[in-house]
């Protein structure tokens, strides 16, 4: 092995095996000139007995040589000298040439299947790990490459201008290495199975460690070696590889959140690895599909739900993927950013649906600041690594929309938090700390959108505004209004929008023409006249009840009102709504006086007490006619936190000791239980009617359906609130009963009667 | 006249000759000719027997005439053979009996006494026993309940006396009687009102679903088009086990 690295030393200066070939070529003139001259002067040429004993040395030296080389001898003299002594044998005689090759070849073969290819045999029958095998492979492989282009070097004349030449003989290197490709590596030899096999162990090992030192020799040797795929390398590469990550993939897929990234990682560095050790490029592009089906495309589903969460917070990760699916098509025949748009809707639903749940009142500021900064920022990454792609933000939107209108009670949530939203904002805009009128719009109307149901939140909205319009001082009547518009072009014209602006219009009127009428001079006397179709219901009437020394101004007002007006004569007023009464009236206690902000039935009872300091609770439900319950209600909040009236054992006393610190008091009397029931019922009844008309346009169409169809049918092209299959049967036997369908005998089929 | 041939002739089934000479006879009045047809063509003694019990225009037995008439055929109000005698003869209501039909159902199967009729009504409540044939029976007591013409749900707690009448009558097994009386339960607990579809299909569900498999309702399916009460019949009970 020695003299292999002192070979450099016999090289004459200026003369390297390079210059000589450079020398000689181009091919095209030594095939044009050279080979011609000679083929011309052979039948001419006269050998002399001389001559051919003058031969015969340079013909030992070089045999000498040959054996020199294969069996690793230091050469006796230098590089050109050989070389020398071969061109004057050759030039000597054609056929000396010829006889030389020959030779040559012979040795090469002989010292190949004595020497080289049963060392290969040892190494490859011992147990040897792979590792120190690849090493001892790569030695014997060296050592022999090394001869042959030692050999090459003396025999260069030969090499070129014969060999080469030749139409059917060898040049020294093809010659060479196609016995050990031949003999050793060729596909399904018994040599070349064991060898590729312990190269792919280690292969094995380094795309699970990254140790790719060792690997760069071999894999290079190997791919020059396959230059005509004998060694079918990249098939059985490509298998082996694929085989290798199939099944550290599990094992990685242990870790969502890194599973992408390593992939990536792992991918890139076979690639670069293969790219460094010279694969053609077919071979990497091969290889990266495949191995890109295999790590993510084959189970993308599956893959990308676990790992969207992760590699939504990095950038380059999504970007790539987004890039890969939209190859998908090209590469595998299928579509894979469907299912990146599905798993991307499936995210922010689950997402969104979680906000809600998690959604605590009194530790977050409002739900909808929240929800929008999600639709805000799954909308940016939309814009920064899907390129702004339709599908995605289309179905961002779906998702918004089946998070907020498929479950009746995070329905009902949005709708109450959108409510209560608009409520602490829209009079603070004057406030620094607080959100300006666009700002506050546009997050209400992102979040408004996505409700189905908009006409439901109408009516919650309604008795919202109407408690700000009518209870609030410091109302933002123009914000109100704006706000009101934007809703209106949303849901354009239906009954109940319609009364949003008619609120707005009874307010005005109002003020304009019942605002401090001087025809009562008793005190201060101003009404609101409310059309009742559009403000919300009011709570239960009190009939026929003793309005006593009120009722000659109402009835003055009712009288002035129907009179201004030929069209108002028919209307009916109604004061019933008592939590919209404001009567300031002053009471005279021990202590002092004290204005007490009351509605009209409390005053009532106080002013009866202005005749006789006791009554006994009987006498006050004749004297009152109020209702029983009622009464007890208007008692208990003239009793409780302000104690204007003591009440014990059913006799009602004025407490003529009341003191507090404030001498104005504004006396609540609690809401009734149910004035939220009366929404929830005009809800409901919008909504089956809603339900009815719709089963009855799929009847129409339809006229013979099972039931069950027709409930399906119903509920995929429900746009509008959440409803349950028990809304929607209760719905059809409404419609039974009242015989707009019918029950076939078979009693599962429901028929339309026209 | 020729609307009152058209009725004569929907009255009896008969054709339009046979209407004319009837009308004829009877100065065009049509009650008289409807009376004069049936009375000829049906058996005197049956006739007297309906004529014992009718009202004075004598064309339908009333409520009193129908007591008298069901102590003399010995059958107890509260029996479910007044039920049989009322779908037999096409009872429109409670204890009206209409004249053509008490008639023509009699005549059909040729009795025209009370001996014989009580026989009958016996023969029939035997045969009505079986689950399958009864729901005839069932289905046509809804319409026989109602009072009003434009009148879509009857009372739950009649309705209940009703089913406690026919199911008894039935002898199901324990078990299913065991749901049964839990269904009854339910609508109590419900207080709602039933219109006729959940009605008749309670009597579905007696057969399909509780029959089959009393204790585990098996044969229930939500997704099947039960109606809405049955299906909170099912999570009722879920609830209370």
């Amino acid at each position: 092995m020695g003299s292999v690295n002192e070979i450099p030393t016999h090289l004459p200066p200026g003369v390297t095996p390079e210059s000589i070939q450079s020398h000689l070529s181009p091919r095209s003139r030594s095939l044009s000139n050279f080979p011609q001259d000679v083929k011309r002067a052979k039948p001419n040429r006269i050998t002399s007995e001389h001559s051919l004993t003058q031969l015969e040395s340079p013909k030992k030296e070089v045999h000498e040589v040959i054996e020199d080389i294969l069996n690793n001898r230091p050469l006796k003299n230098g590089y050109q000298y050989y070389y020398s002594k071969v061109e004057s044998i050759c030039k000597f005689k054609h056929s000396e040439q010829s006889l030389l090759s020959e030779y040559l070849k012979d040795r090469i073969e002989s010292s190949f299947y004595t020497t080289t290819k049963p060392n290969i045999e040892t190494i490859s029958n011992s147990d040897l790990m792979a590792a120190e095998f690849i090493t001892r492979f790569l030695q014997i492989y060296q050592d022999w490459e090394n001869k042959l282009l030692l050999l090459r070097k003396i025999f260069l004349y030969i090499d070129r201008n014969y060999l080469l030449q030749h139409p059917t003989k060898k040049v020294i290197l093809e010659l060479g290495l196609g016995l050990f490709i031949d003999n050793i590596l060729t596909d399904s030899t018994e040599l070349s199975t064991i060898i590729i096999n312990k190269y792919l162990h280690i292969l094995q090992q380094f795309i699970q460690q990254d140790s790719e030192s060792e690997l760069i020799p071999i894999t290079k040797i190997l791919i020059k070696l396959n230059f005509d795929n004998s060694i079918k390398l990249n098939e059985k590469l490509i298998s082996s590889i694929c085989k290798d990550y199939e099944a550290f993939k599990n094992e990685w897929f242990k870790n969502p959140d890194s599973y992408i990234h390593l992939c990536l990682l792992k991918v890139s560095k076979i690639i670069t690895f293969f790219k460094n050790c010279g694969q053609s490029n077919e071979f990497l592009q091969k290889l990266l599909i495949k191995l890109r089906w295999i790590m993510i495309f084959q189970d993308f589903n599956d893959i990308i739900q676990n790992c969207l969460p992760y590699i939504l917070k990095q950038p380059q990760q999504i970007k790539t993927i987004y890039g890969f699916c939209n190859n998908t098509m090209r590469d595998y025949s299928l579509d894979s950013s469907k299912i990146l748009v599905f798993q991307w809707g499936k995210l922010i639903l689950d997402e969104v649906v979680k906000t809600i749940n998690g959604f605590d009142d009194n530790k977050s500021n409002n739900l909808i600041i929240t929800l929008n900064s999600s639709s805000i920022y799954y909308n940016s990454i939309i814009e920064q690594f899907f390129e702004n792609d339709n599908k995605f933000s289309l179905e961002a939107r779906n998702s918004f929309g089946k998070a907020l209108n498929s479950n009746k009670k995070i329905n009902n949530q949005i709708i109450s938090q959108l409510c209560k939203f608009i409520d602490s904002n829209i009079k603070n805009f004057n406030k620094k700390s607080s959100l300006n009128f666009n700002e506050f719009l546009e997050v209400f109307l992102t979040i408004f959108k996505y409700l189905n149901n908009k006409n439901d939140f109408v009516v919650i909205f309604k008795r919202e505004l109407s408690r700000r319009l009518l209870l609030n001082k410091n109302t933002n009547i123009d914000s109100e209004k704006l706000l009101v518009e934007k809703i209106m072009e949303i849901i354009g014209e239906t009954d109940d929008s319609v009364g949003l602006n008619i609120m707005f219009k009874d307010l005005e009127l109002s003020k304009l023409k019942y605002h401090k009428l001087d025809f009562i001079k008793e005190f201060e006397f101003s009404t609101l006249v409310l059309d009742k179709k559009h403000w919300p219901e009011i709570p239960k009437q009190q009939n026929d009840i003793n309005l006593n020394y009120f009722k000659p101004f109402l009835d003055k007002f009712d009288e002035y009102y129907k009179n201004s007006d030929e069209k108002l004569k028919n209307h009916k007023l109604n004061w019933d709504n008592y939590s919209l009464h404001q009567l300031t009236i002053i009471g005279r206690f021990k202590s002092g006086e004290y204005e007490l902000l009351v509605n009209l039935y409390q005053a009532i009872i106080i002013n009866l007490f202005d005749e006789q300091d006791q009554w006994e609770f009987n006498n006050l439900v004749q004297e009152t006619k109020f209702d029983i319950k009622f009464l007890k209600r208007v008692i208990n909040s003239l009793s409780d936190k302000y104690k204007i009236l003591i009440e014990q054992d059913q006799i009602i006393t004025f407490n003529e000791n009341f003191t507090d610190k404030s001498k104005k008091l504004k006396i609540p009397m609690l809401r009734d239980k149910d004035s939220n029931v009366i929404e929830d019922k005009v809800i409901q009844r919008n909504r089956n009617n809603e339900i009815r008309s719709h089963l009855i346009k799929i009847m129409k169409i339809e006229t013979k359906l099972p039931m069950m169809e027709l409930i399906n049918k119903l509920l995929v092209n429900n746009k509008r609130g959440p409803i349950s299959i028990q809304d929607i049967k209760q719905n059809i036997e409404y419609l039974i009963t009242n015989e707009f369908l019918t029950r076939d005998n078979d009693g599962t089929t429901l028929i339309y009667i026209p | 006249m020729n609307t009152l041939v058209n009725d004569f002739m929907a009255v009896t089934g008969t054709n339009r000759s046979m209407a004319t000479k009837y009308l004829k006879d009877n100065n065009n009045h049509l009650q008289d000719a409807i009376n004069d047809y049936l009375n000829r063509k049906q058996d005197p003694k049956l006739i007297k027997v309906f004529e014992k019990y009718c009202e004075s225009d004598m064309s339908t037995i009333e409520v009193n005439g129908t007591m008298n008439y069901l102590e003399d055929l010995g059958i107890e109000p509260e029996d479910i053979r007044s039920l049989i005698l009322s779908y037999f003869l096409d009872s429109s209501s409670m204890g009206v009996f209409q004249r053509e039909k008490f008639l023509n159902n009699w005549n059909k199967e040729k009795i025209n006494n009370i001996t014989d009729m009580k026989t009958f009504i016996d023969k029939l409540h035997d045969q009505y026993k079986d689950l399958e044939r009864f729901q005839e029976i069932y289905e046509f007591v809804f319409g026989f309940l109602l009072e009003q013409p434009n009148q879509k749900l009857i009372n739950y707690e009649i309705i209940i006396d009703y089913w406690k009448l026919m199911f008894e009558f039935l002898e199901l097994p324990d078990k299913v009687n065991a749901r049964i009386s839990q269904w009854y339960e339910f609508i109590e607990s419900q207080g709602k009102h039933l219109n006729r579809d959940t009605y008749v299909m309670w009597y579905e569900f007696v057969k399909e679903v509780i029959m089959e498999d009393a204790e585990g309702l098996g044969g229930y399916d939500e997704m099947s088009s039960w109606p809405s009460m049955v299906d909170e019949y099912v999570e009722y009970l879920a609830i209370d086990q």
